[in-house]
């Protein structure tokens, strides 16, 4: 285990960051469903063409390479539990798919939106639970961190290779200091990252608990005041259910991300820069969160165009229920006291 | 209108900053509401006034501080609080560091430092800023007054006022203290007009390029982040350029040929860029310098307040001594705690000998000996008195004021030797 070849080393960590996701994808539609995605993703394309919205070669890759990875792991692992998830799932996904069917013709549209607006609207056929709110959250902060180039790896990645790493340790100790010494510095920058995102992760959880949250913002680089990029989380118009008639958060979260990957919303051609991502929220003035600084000052620059990511219900179907008006005296922002540093290996 | 102004100057005014929890989520206007209620309790003050502990719950979670601020310190008599006007001012500080902005290129170099305001770091500092002659509400009055100006639309090419302000004299003497002080001070006061401060220093020589002909692009550019900052109407903004003399003292030496042409390329892009930004209404530029006679002329005529900062008086030592011991005495480093009275109370004695007074006098004799030592060595005194002479985890009042006395002495004595050297 000292030194694992580097060919098992790389299957086992994309088995990791694999897996969550095959929880959630139900397997025999899995692949066929991503691959068909991408080529109608491709098909979009074509039709915009001169307006080149083309999907960086680092993003392909990724959806890339989860598809036939995807495909490797279906093999290799299906569980009972994924099994079983699966079936319990294909109802849900009967509308998801509709749902998919009726945006795929919109994707030209969408993605020119986002390229010119910088907003992207993903609409859900149905209710969703506060805890779907919160995972639709940290999937994005994450995949935000990993697409801007602040994280080497995707987190779940990062988590299993620092798994990897302090269960390798002990019998470690043995090597040469030098080597150790720099190998440690790049393993404590990657832990403080991890811990930091951790951290803020879980604080999110604690505040989607405490209270409505109608908008989270991300803040990377430069100040507050003057961030070099923005991104809003838009919650607001999403219809909060309980129980049973809520859609499931996977199948949310496949039709998120396959959203913002047709829309190119996250790939830019700028290089990433290190930069510190600061997470800010709305949330209510009473709620009692400790962790967060409540800001009662703060507006949210304008000098800086902010990509927007909307989520909301449907409410064509849903019409009956409309959303809480958020009082927006009562509203405030609370920022997360330490921000998130990225690293590279 | 003139003359409404007229009658509200005649009723006192009182300035009274409420400093409220980082962590409170309440509403300025009840804060507003709770502290009425209180000062409605205690009507009577003498001099300035803090409270910091309250019996009320709702300020007891949400208020850190209420204090009646910057009156003059003569005045004795007990004020009335329901004759005055009160004028509020509810603040939070920003516990965020410093942020740096970067020019594009390369990251590794920070052009400025970035405060928010009010800010944690700069808390404090005010106060503990002892100067002569009211210095200090000169200051404030004249970048109030600037503010008004601007309010009320005074033709600027009628009247003519620049929002630069240079501090000069010599080094230790709190220039750049003030100014950060000064900052945060009208950031709270002006709280009713602008929601929030900035507070940009420059690091004047990050704006030296290696490349030729690049210096002058990168003021600009420094320039350009400042200006998408003013454009907030909301904010105050507040520039300072530190040890001015190291940007502007290079015209002359161009002259004398030792400079290349592009340092007086960024002196000139420097003023040009000060002329464009202070049109605008809610910028102040602070600048200080070391060696007035060394600035450039051009910059020198641009600035409305030349304020000299010079050493502290002995009655200015007195004083920092004085905040010295409390601190210390607080901390417990100086015990038993005894009472020391201020030089305004020493002077209405008559500098009398009696007992109670024994350690105020000592204490204002190591002052007069202490004279001609900058503001920085003096705060520094009791902690080389500490670290030289007492080595004992606690000390009497007495015995302390023995061992600043021979620290003093050593001061003096480094401070001989270092001229004779040069």
């Amino acid at each position: 285990m000292k030194n694992p070849s580097p060919s098992t080393e790389k299957l086992q960590e994309m088995e990791v960051a694999i897996a969550p996701r095959l929880q959630n994808v139900p397997v025999d539609s899995n692949s066929h469903g991503y691959s068909e995605e991408i080529a109608r993703a491709a098909d979009g394309k074509t039709v915009v063409g001169e307006k080149e919205v083309k999907c960086s070669e680092r993003e392909f890759r990724a959806t890339h390479d989860q598809v036939n990875n995807a495909e490797e792991n279906v093999i290799i692992s299906v569980t009972s539990r994924n099994f079983l998830e699966n079936t319990q799932e294909r109802d849900c996904c009967v509308t998801a798919g509709k749902q998919l069917f009726h945006t795929a013709e919109s994707d030209a549209e969408m993605a020119r939106r986002a390229k010119e607006e910088g907003i992207v609207n993903v609409v859900f056929p149905g209710t969703v639970t506060q805890e779907g709110c919160c995972r639709f959250v940290s999937e994005i902060l994450k995949c935000i961190l990993y697409q801007r180039q602040q994280l080497p790896m995707t987190y779940d990645q990062l988590v299993y290779s620092q798994k990897k790493c302090q269960d390798s340790k002990v019998d470690e100790d043995v090597v040469c200091r030098r080597q150790v010494n720099l190998a440690d510095a790049n393993r404590r920058k990657c832990q403080e990252t991890l811990q930091d995102l951790e951290e803020v992760l879980h604080q999110l959880e604690v505040l989607f608990c405490l209270s409505k949250v109608p908008q989270v913002l991300l803040l990377m680089g430069g100040s507050i005041i003057l961030p070099k990029e923005i991104y809003e989380i838009n919650l607001e118009a999403l219809v909060l259910g309980s129980g049973d008639h809520c859609l499931r958060v996977s199948s949310c979260l496949r039709q998120l991300f396959r959203t913002l990957f047709v829309a190119d919303l996250l790939s830019d051609s700028r290089p990433g820069r290190l930069m510190p991502t600061t997470v800010l929220a709305l949330a209510h003035r009473d709620c009692g969160v400790g962790w967060f600084h409540p800001k009662l000052q703060f507006k949210v620059p304008t000098c800086v165009k902010k990509q927007v990511i909307a989520l909301c219900t449907d409410l064509c179907t849903f019409g009956n229920k409309s959303t809480d008006i958020v009082d927006c005296h009562e509203y405030v922002w609370f920022q997360a006291p330490r921000a998130i540093k990225g690293f590279r290996n | 209108m003139e003359s409404d102004d007229m009658d509200a100057k005649k009723q006192k005014t009182i300035d009274l900053e409420v400093h409220v929890k980082s962590q409170s989520t309440a509403k300025v206007s009840e804060v507003k509401m709770h502290v009425q209620a209180l000062l409605s309790r205690h009507s009577m003050v003498f001099g300035n006034y803090k409270w910091t502990e309250f019996d009320e719950t709702f300020l007891h979670t949400h208020v850190e501080s209420v204090a009646i601020v910057d009156r003059e310190e003569m005045s004795s008599q007990p004020l009335d609080l329901t004759s005055c006007t009160i004028n509020f001012h509810i603040f939070t500080l920003n516990e965020d560091g410093p942020s740096t902005f970067s020019f594009e290129d390369d990251e590794e170099l920070s052009a400025a430092n970035h405060w928010l305001l009010p800010a944690a770091d700069f808390h404090g500092i005010w106060e503990s800023l002892v100067f002569d002659s009211g210095v200090k509400t000169q200051l404030l009055d004249y970048v109030t007054t600037t503010i008004y100006f601007s309010d009320k639309n005074v033709d600027s090419n009628l009247i003519s006022w620049n929002r630069v302000v240079l501090l000069h004299g010599p080094p230790g003497t709190g220039k750049t203290s003030l100014c950060k002080a000064l900052a945060q001070k009208l950031t709270i006061r002006l709280s009713s007009r602008y929601t929030y401060g900035q507070f940009i220093e420059i690091n004047s020589h990050s704006l030296f390029s290696k490349w030729f002909s690049e210096s002058g692009k990168l003021v600009t550019k420094m320039f350009q982040k400042i200006q998408q900052l003013i454009d907030d109407k909301n904010a105050l903004v507040f520039v300072l350029i530190d040890e001015v003399e190291s940007l502007t003292a290079a015209r002359n030496a161009c002259q004398a040929g030792t400079e290349p042409s592009d340092a007086i390329r960024v002196v000139n892009a420097v003023l040009t860029q000060l002329d464009q930004i202070k049109q605008h209404s809610n910028v102040v530029i602070l600048t200080t310098s070391n060696v007035t006679e060394k600035i450039d002329l051009a910059f020198v005529d641009r600035a409305d307040i030349k304020q000299y900062i010079g050493p502290p008086s002995e009655k200015g030592i007195y004083n920092i001594f004085l905040s010295c011991l409390e601190e210390l005495m607080k901390c417990q480093i100086i015990y038993p705690r005894q009472p020391l009275f201020t030089i305004f109370e020493l002077e209405t004695m008559g500098f009398a000998m009696s007992h109670v007074s024994e350690h105020s006098l000592t204490l204002r004799n190591i002052a007069l000996k202490s004279k001609g030592l900058s503001g920085r060595t003096l705060r520094k005194l009791p902690f080389l008195a500490h670290a030289l002479f007492v080595k004992t985890p606690s000390v009497t009042l007495e015995s302390f004021l023995k061992a600043m006395d021979q620290a003093v002495d050593k001061q003096k004595e480094e401070k001989a030797n270092l001229t004779n050297g040069v």
